[in-house]
């Protein structure tokens, strides 16, 4: 699977990269909105880690540019409890509000999602 | 010398002696009361008087009349003015006000009298005064000889006492007027020392020496005094009446006013602070659980924490309510405080630019967050309603323009109209909604900016909305 991780914040960058790569993940990752939006389209990801305040886009802006061309799964992560509605944004799969504990549950959540569509199936 | 023309002369030297005598007890004498009496008895010995009436019209001097008679001396008032007529000898009987008035005075119908004008030159009394003399009718030639001869010496006599009680009710009306004031009041002479002082300014100030009488707030007993001085010149002496307002009342108010916008702008703060707060706060957190951290791992770590400490810390001071006047960097303060309105600032093309060097301004740093927060919020806000189709942008710039430091805010919005130009800085005037702002922000910020010796303007942003200006006096 790949992976897309769009987040200002390195060490959560890291973590999520360490986890998805110790499951045998391709893995991109992007500090801002604008590299994010750009990786998005060219990398194809199936998984997308997209946090909501960055610098030059943020979340919601970057999820309407990219489209969910290719039913990608997207995870928004925010502090903020004004974007704790994001479900309600159309395309948000599932919202981890920040911090967050523990982040190989978040992970595995997040791999359950990918894995519904082809079991409906 | 015959002996006729001898005795003659003796009558003139003993009435001249008389008319001294008279004169000295009428000059002496301390109250209208005293002075009546000598003339009573001046006239009584000469003549068999019934009685003396002076009298004025009322309303200038105490009371309008003092009746002198054997048994002693009273005081009425009477509203009834006496016609202005030149010196008569009797009343007219036929005019029956006069004479009721006359009756009046003395309890008594009245049959002769001698009504003598006495004109004062007296500052109280502006209309004529007279002095009635009641007599039996045989010495009715001799009292008007003898009133027509001490005319010019009662009239100074008289003169003189007004004089003397006008001045004396002056100075009892100013000292007292000057000593039942609440708040201390001094005049200070041309060498600046406490030439005359009300007893509040004793009791407070009494014991102050020199040097820290002569500034502008002076500090007693957990009070503030603001000193308001008004120069008079007297006969080429200047004077400075100084008189002292206790401020500590609204100087608690405006603490506390600026204490409370505060809190509600911390409040604003809350979520922008948890979300930078989190975000590196989780991601130490999951480094902590995957266990397997390098040693760049742990940099990362430490940084983030040091980052959420600067957080903290930035919080705090803008949270503090410290008095202190600091030379501070303006440059610092705006980069502690733009991070504190990344919540805000987060849907605007936000430009920061900064002096390249420090600019120094004293200042009370957390203060001047706290104007610096309402200039870009407010900036925000003007531009978070607009449309796609203008770009949302804020502009921060911090410069220096001759000996004034000066920080400009402005936005791409809508703009204020040149006749709100100074409504905006008027307490509780604003165009929000009642949850966006309470109106208070700007007055606020003006007053503050004030009392750091600056101004903050308004005017027209090239980027088409509002620009804010504020100057502060550079500090070298």
């Amino acid at each position: 699977m790949r992976v897309l991780i769009v987040d200002d914040e390195t060490l959560i960058r890291k973590c999520l990269c360490r986890v998805a790569l110790s499951r045998g993940h391709v893995v991109r990752a992007e500090s801002n909105g604008k590299a994010g939006l750009s990786a998005w389209k060219e990398f194809q990801p199936h998984l997308v880690f997209l946090d909501v305040l960055m610098p030059f886009l943020d979340g919601p802006s970057v999820l309407e540019a990219a489209g969910k061309k290719n039913n990608e799964k997207v995870i928004m992560m925010s502090a903020h409890r004004a974007f704790s509605d994001s479900l309600s944004i159309p395309g948000v799969d599932l919202f981890v509000s920040k911090p967050f504990q523990d982040l190989v549950s978040v992970f595995d959540q997040a791999e359950k999602l990918c894995l519904l569509p082809e079991l409906s199936l | 010398m015959s002996l006729q023309e001898q005795k003659h002369l003796d009558r003139q030297i003993q009435e001249t002696k008389n008319h001294l005598r008279l004169f000295n007890q009428l000059f002496t004498s301390s109250s209208i009361e005293e002075f009546l009496l000598f003339l009573y008895k001046a006239t009584n010995r000469r003549f068999k008087l019934r009685s003396l009436v002076l009298c004025w019209h009322s309303g200038h001097f105490g009371p309008s009349q003092y009746v002198c008679h054997s048994k002693g001396i009273y005081k009425k008032s009477s509203d009834y003015n006496w016609p202005d007529e030149p010196v008569k000898y009797r009343i007219k009987v036929k005019d029956r006000r006069d004479s009721q008035f006359l009756a009046d005075s003395l309890g008594r119908p009245v049959q002769s009298i001698l009504s003598v004008p006495v004109c004062t030159n007296q500052y109280s009394i502006k209309k004529p005064v007279y002095i009635f003399v009641e007599f039996f009718a045989k010495d009715s030639e001799k009292i008007r000889c003898f009133y027509q001869s001490v005319l010019p010496l009662v009239r100074q006599c008289l003169d003189h006492l007004l004089l003397q009680d006008h001045l004396e009710t002056g100075v009892a009306l100013w000292t007292s007027t000057f000593n039942e004031l609440k708040e201390p009041l001094a005049v200070f002479d041309e060498k600046n020392e406490v030439s005359n002082a009300n007893k509040v300014f004793d009791i407070m100030f009494g014991q102050m020496d020199q040097i820290s009488l002569n500034q502008k707030n002076l500090h007693k007993k957990g009070r503030v005094f603001e000193r308001h001085s008004y120069p008079v010149h007297i006969k080429d002496t200047q004077y400075n009446v100084c008189h002292y307002v206790d401020i500590s009342e609204s100087l608690n108010l405006r603490n506390q006013m600026i204490q409370n916008i505060k809190m509600s702008a911390l409040g604003e703060l809350g979520e922008s602070v948890a979300h930078q707060l989190s975000n590196p706060l989780t991601g130490v957190l999951n480094s902590g659980r995957l266990k397997k951290e390098t040693q760049k791992d742990i940099q990362a770590i430490a940084a983030a924490v040091s980052r959420s400490q600067e957080i903290i810390s930035n919080l705090l001071d803008f949270s503090r309510a410290d008095s202190q006047l600091n030379i501070c960097n303006l440059n610092e303060i705006v980069q502690k405080t733009v991070p504190l309105l990344k919540s805000v600032i987060r849907l605007s093309d936000f430009q920061l630019e900064l002096f390249e060097k420090p600019v120094l301004v004293k200042t009370q740093s957390c203060l001047l967050q706290q104007v610096i927060f309402n200039l870009v919020k407010n900036a925000c806000q003007a531009v978070s309603g607009l449309t796609d189709s203008v770009r949302q942008q804020v502009k921060v710039c911090v410069y220096k323009k001759g000996d004034q430091a000066v920080l400009c805010v402005e936005d791409s919005g809508r703009g204020i109209k040149p006749a709100d130009y100074e409504n905006v800085f008027k307490p509780f005037f604003t165009t929000k909604s009642r949850t966006q702002g309470t109106g208070l922000g700007l007055s606020m910020s003006r007053n503050i900016v004030e009392s750091f010796k600056g101004s903050l303007k308004v005017g027209r942003s090239s980027l088409g909305g509002a620009c804010f200006t504020m100057f502060l006096p550079l500090e070298c």
